[in-house]
C-alpha cells in the first residue's frame, strides 16, 4: 500500500482541525437491531472511525429486539418473535463474544415481550417488557449460570419502558413513557422513571414527570449517581437531561434540534468514555433510511450521523448499543 | 484506515456532515445563571409556548419554553425567587431561565379539569388562582400543592377572572358573569379570610390579570374599553393608560415599577405584540412583536424580578 502523500497528509490535518469540538469516538462499533418480519430481523454492526461509519456485518441470528453491552463488550441481542398485533412473544437472549458475529443463546423465556435490556456487572441480565396482547409491563432479571427469571415487578402502570440501566451497587433504574392512571395525581402520567434501590423490593419513582416529562428514552446512571435520559415531543424539543444523583431537576440540558426523529421515538446507547450518545429512531419512527446519530455529550452536538443500511423489507429499527459501552 | 486517494468526496462528505451538524448544534441562551438580566416571559396559546425575551434588549426570543406546556391556557406568574408560573390545564413551575419543569399544581381537589385564567404569587410563596370555571380563588400555601388552604367563592353569578396579592397578604379578585363581555368588579379580601369588600370599580369587560404595585394602587385591564386603569388605594376613579391598544388582557409591571409590559390584543385576537409603557406617565416608548405572530393569542405576561 502507497503511503499517503505530503498533500493528502495536510489534508488530514486540515479535516482533524475543522472537527476539533465535534470528535467521534473512534474505534466503537454500533450495533442496529431491527425488524424485517413478524418472526425475522437483522443487527448490522457498524465500525465507527474519524472517516465515519463502515458496515461490518450482521449477527447470525438477526435481529428484532433491543440491544445491550455488557462490561466485557459482549453484546446480547434479541431475535424477532412478534405476534400480528406488534407484541414480542418470547425473551430469546443471544450473546455475542467482542467482535464475534456467532451467537450463543443464553436463554429464552415465553409471555414476556424485552423492550429494554442491560447487563449488570456481574452478568445478569435485566429486560422491562410487557406480557403480549396486554397492558400489563414487567421488569425481570435473570442471572447466571441458570438464567432463572426473577420478576421484580409486573403492573399495568408505568407503562411502556423506555430504558433500563443498572449500577455498580444493583440500583436499577427503569425509565417509562406514561401510565394511564389518573392523571392529576400520577407521578408519571407522562413520563418517569423508577428506581428499584438494591437489596430492596419496593419501587420508587425516581424522577416524576416533570424532569422525566415526555420521556423518550434512557435512562443511563452514571458512576456518580447522575442519570442521562431524552425527553421529546413531536416537533417541538428534544432534550438531553442530566440530572444529579438525589436530585429532581437537571444540572444539564443540551437542547438538540426539534425535528431530530420528529421528536418521535428514540433507542439509546452510551459509550464507555462518558462523551457520546449513539441514537437512532425506533419504532415506527425508525424506518428505512432513519440516521442513526453520535451526539458528543453533554454538550449535544451532533459528532456523526450515517443511514442504517437497511433491507427494503425493514418494518421498523428495535434498538442500538454501542461497544465499548458505559458501565458505571 | 480511510482511503485517501478518495480524498475529494471524503472531504466534502465529511465537511458536509460535520459543518452540518454544528449548525444544527444546541446554541442557546443559558438563562439560569444570569440572575441580573431581567426577563420577559410571553405565553402563546397557538404556539403551546412561552417566549423568553431579555429586556429591555429589543430582541428576539432567547429561548421557548416548550415542554410542559402543551394546553397552556391561563396566566403567567413570577414570584419573588423569580420561579416562573405558566398555566397549563395544572399549573407548571419553572426556576428562572429553565426550560424543564419543577413542581406542578394539579388542582387535584378542584373539578376536573380545571380552568384557570388569573394566577397570582404572594410574598410568602402562596398561589393564588382564579378559577373561572368553578368561581372562585384558590390559594395554595407553598409546599402543599395539592390541596387549597383557602377557596373564596366569587358573587353568586359570576366566576372569577383575575386575582392579585399585595404585600400584606390582601387579595384582589376581577370578577364578572361568565360571557364577555360581561362588567367586571374588583373586591378585596382580608389576608387569609373569605370576607371580601367590594371596591365599587366597574370594568366594560374584566381582563384576565390584575396587578397591585408597592403604593398600592391597583392595576386593572378594562378589556373593551381597551385601557389599562390604575386605582388609588380608595378610590375608584383610574389614571389610565391606553395608547395604541387594542385591547390589554395581560400586563406584567417590572421589579423597578417603571415600565409596564401589555399585552396588545382585542378578546378575538390578532395581537398587536406586547407594547412597553412608561409606568408613570403612560407614554407608549415600544412594542415587542418578533416571535409573536399576529394571528397568535397572548395568553399570558410575566417578569423576572417582577414588581412585589
Amino acid at each position: 500500500m502507497k503511503s499517503p502523500s505530503f498533500a493528502t497528509a495536510i489534508v488530514s490535518i486540515c479535516i482533524v482541525a475543522l472537527l476539533s469540538g465535534v470528535a467521534v469516538a473512534q474505534n466503537s462499533s454500533v450495533y442496529v437491531s431491527f425488524l424485517t418480519g413478524l418472526k425475522s430481523g437483522g443487527t448490522n454492526i457498524y465500525q465507527i472511525t474519524q472517516g465515519g461509519a463502515q458496515l461490518m456485518g450482521t449477527l447470525d441470528i438477526g435481529g428484532g429486539g433491543p440491544v445491550a453491552i455488557d462490561a466485557q463488550q459482549n453484546v446480547y441481542v434479541i431475535p424477532a418473535d412478534w405476534d400480528s398485533g406488534l407484541y414480542q412473544l418470547t425473551t430469546n437472549v443471544y450473546r455475542y463474544a467482542p467482535g464475534s458475529t456467532q451467537g450463543t443463546q443464553l436463554f429464552k423465556v415465553d409471555n414476556l415481550g424485552a423492550q429494554a435490556m442491560t447487563v449488570g456487572a456481574d452478568g445478569t441480565v435485566y429486560v422491562a417488557g410487557a406480557i403480549p396482547e396486554s397492558d400489563t409491563y414487567v421488569v425481570a432479571k435473570f442471572s447466571p449460570p441458570a438464567y432463572t427469571q426473577q420478576t421484580l415487578s409486573i403492573s399495568q402502570n408505568p407503562r411502556y419502558p423506555t430504558g433500563i440501566s443498572v449500577d455498580a451497587s444493583g440500583n436499577l433504574f427503569v425509565g417509562w413513557l406514561g401510565s394511564f392512571r389518573n392523571i392529576p395525581i400520577d407521578k408519571c402520567a407522562t413520563g418517569c422513571i423508577t428506581e428499584l434501590p438494591a437489596g430492596q423490593s419496593k419501587w420508587v419513582t425516581r424522577l416524576q414527570d416533570l424532569a422525566a416529562n415526555a420521556m423518550t428514552a434512557g435512562p443511563f446512571v452514571t458512576s456518580d449517581g447522575s442519570l442521562i435520559f431524552w425527553t421529546g415531543a413531536a416537533g417541538r424539543f428534544n432534550y438531553i437531561e442530566t440530572v444529579p444523583s438525589g436530585e429532581t431537576y437537571p444540572s444539564s440540558l443540551a437542547q438538540l434540534s426539534p425535528t431530530l426523529f420528529d421528536g418521535g421515538n428514540v433507542t439509546l446507547a452510551y459509550n464507555a468514555s462518558g462523551k457520546q450518545l449513539w441514537a437512532t429512531g425506533f419504532g415506527f419512527n425508525g424506518l428505512l433510511g432513519t440516521n442513526v446519530y453520535g451526539i458528543n455529550y453533554p454538550s449535544g452536538h451532533t459528532a456523526i450521523s450515517f443511514p442504517v443500511d437497511s433491507p427494503s423489507n425493514l418494518i421498523f429499527i428495535t434498538g442500538i448499543g454501542v461497544r465499548p459501552a458505559n458501565f458505571p | 484506515m480511510i482511503r485517501l486517494s478518495l480524498w475529494p468526496p471524503v472531504v466534502l462528505l465529511v465537511l458536509g456532515t460535520f459543518l452540518g451538524a454544528q449548525a444544527a448544534g444546541p446554541v442557546k441562551a443559558d438563562l439560569t445563571q444570569a440572575s441580573n438580566t431581567s426577563l420577559l416571559y410571553v405565553g402563546l396559546f397557538n404556539g403551546q409556548t412561552v417566549n423568553i425575551y431579555r429586556v429591555p434588549q429589543n430582541e428576539g426570543p432567547v429561548q421557548q419554553i416548550l415542554d410542559g406546556v402543551s394546553n397552556i391556557t391561563g396566566d403567567l406568574a413570577v414570584d419573588k425567587s423569580q420561579r416562573l408560573y405558566a398555566t397549563s390545564n395544572a399549573v407548571m413551575v419553572y426556576p428562572r431561565g429553565g426550560l424543564v419543569p419543577a413542581l406542578r399544581y394539579n388542582f387535584a381537589d378542584q373539578h376536573q379539569p380545571p380552568l384557570v385564567a388569573g394566577t397570582a404569587v404572594g410574598s410568602d410563596g402562596t398561589l393564588y388562582t382564579a378559577m373561572y370555571g368553578d368561581g372562585l380563588v384558590a390559594a395554595y400555601q407553598r409546599g402543599t400543592q395539592q390541596r387549597a388552604s383557602l377557596t373564596i367563592p366569587t358573587p353568586s353569578g359570576t366566576t372569577a377572572w383575575a386575582v392579585a396579592v399585595d404585600a400584606q397578604n390582601n387579595v384582589y379578585i376581577e370578577y364578572a358573569a361568565a360571557p364577555y363581555p360581561s362588567t367586571g368588579h374588583i373586591e378585596k379580601c382580608a389576608p387569609g379570610s373569605t370576607q371580601c369588600t367590594d371596591l365599587g370599580i366597574t370594568l366594560n369587560a374584566a381582563g384576565n390579570h390584575l396587578a397591585v404595585d408597592s403604593q398600592g394602587n391597583l392595576i386593572a385591564c378594562d378589556q373593551l374599553a381597551a385601557k389599562i386603569e390604575i386605582f388609588p388605594p380608595g378610590s375608584n376613579q383610574p389614571r389610565v393608560i391606553s395608547q395604541g391598544l387594542v385591547g390589554c388582557p395581560n400586563f406584567a409591571l417590572n421589579a423597578s415599577q417603571d415600565l409596564l409590559y401589555v399585552a396588545n390584543q382585542p378578546h378575538d385576537g390578532n395581537n398587536k405584540g406586547v407594547s412597553i409603557f412608561d409606568y408613570a406617565s403612560g407614554a407608549l416608548l415600544g412594542s415587542i412583536t418578533s416571535g409573536i405572530p399576529a394571528d397568535d393569542l397572548i395568553i399570558g405576561i410575566a417578569l423576572s424580578p417582577t414588581a412585589q
